[in-house]
């Protein structure tokens, strides 16, 4: 099974919620953010990146 | 020429996604955790974690031109037609909250850094929802894998621990979602539907018997010919 094309990258910070999400899949609110190690959105050359699940 | 993806971005929140991995239980069974599929497969994290490439320990994962890092998918549809595969029937799903460095494709997402939210379900080999966890009979060094059961399949079997039990044991806050529940509808009447004749019997075991059914026709036919 693949993933598709590459969309983007980027980095978004880990935030420690509670909150059960709803069946639509998204959470309700966001706690405290409890990890903010800086690091650089990894830049996307190509289109045509493929992926499988894995891991 | 491939127009440009747009990169570097800036979400204020992780991303919700769906997943499948191995339940895996520590040697001395104080301990749970999950163990990926394919190439994550020697690799068991815990309920919050941070991704390891296993080939390569100086950069740090998801590095694009290698396959490193967490997976999830968007939908959950399509973890569930993952979960279809013969080979993936006695994985969980489950949902996950993705964030750190990531890549994101058209279907998923390749991570570094997750925490397991939810056990969403999980199925017996028998075809009832898995309501308890028992020893699969493989797992990899100091840790076994689990596999859902049944009530009905659980007999007999050990270690047995409810989808709670395991979820306590990862140290995280993971809970198991009304869907994984046997009490709710959905399962509720997939229960109630008799199994058919044969159901629940290993298939290694009834391959060994359609195997064995075939040498006695072919020595048949050997003796025929020959007389």
């Amino acid at each position: 099974m693949r993933l598709g094309k590459v969309q983007a990258s980027g980095y978004v910070a880990d935030v420690a919620d509670e909150t059960v999400v709803s069946e639509t899949g998204a959470s309700e609110t966001a706690a405290e953010i409890t990890k903010t190690v800086a690091a650089a959105p990894e830049a996307v050359a190509a289109d045509r990146e493929q992926a499988s699940v894995s891991g | 020429m491939f127009a440009r993806t747009p990169a570097g971005e800036r979400p204020d929140r992780p991303f919700t996604g769906y997943k499948l991995a191995r339940a895996v239980l520590s040697a001395d069974g104080t301990r749970a955790g999950f163990a990926g599929l394919t190439l994550g497969a020697d690799q068991v994290y815990g309920a919050v974690d941070d991704a390891a490439c296993v080939w390569n320990t100086r950069h740090a994962p998801p590095r694009k031109w290698c396959g490193c890092g967490f997976y999830c998918l968007h939908a959950l549809a399509d973890a569930q037609a993952l979960g279809c595969a013969t080979e993936h029937r006695s994985a969980l799903l489950v949902e996950v909250r993705a964030s750190g460095r990531y890549i994101r494709y058209e279907r998923g997402l390749r991570y570094s850094r997750q925490r397991v939210r939810a056990i969403r379900e999980s199925h017996c080999e028998c075809g009832r929802a898995g309501t308890m966890l028992a020893d699969a009979g493989t797992g990899v060094i100091g840790w076994r894998h689990l596999a859902p059961v049944c009530g009905h399949c659980a007999a007999g079997r050990a270690p047995i621990l409810t989808l709670a039990e395991f979820a306590a044991r990862t140290g995280g806050s993971i809970k198991v979602a009304d869907s994984a529940d046997p009490g709710s509808p959905i399962r509720s009447s997939l229960d109630e539907r008799p199994l058919p004749e044969g159901a629940g019997e290993s298939p290694i075991a009834v391959l060994s018997a359609e195997i064995a059914l075939l040498h006695a026709r072919l020595d048949d036919i050997q003796a025929r010919l020959d007389g």
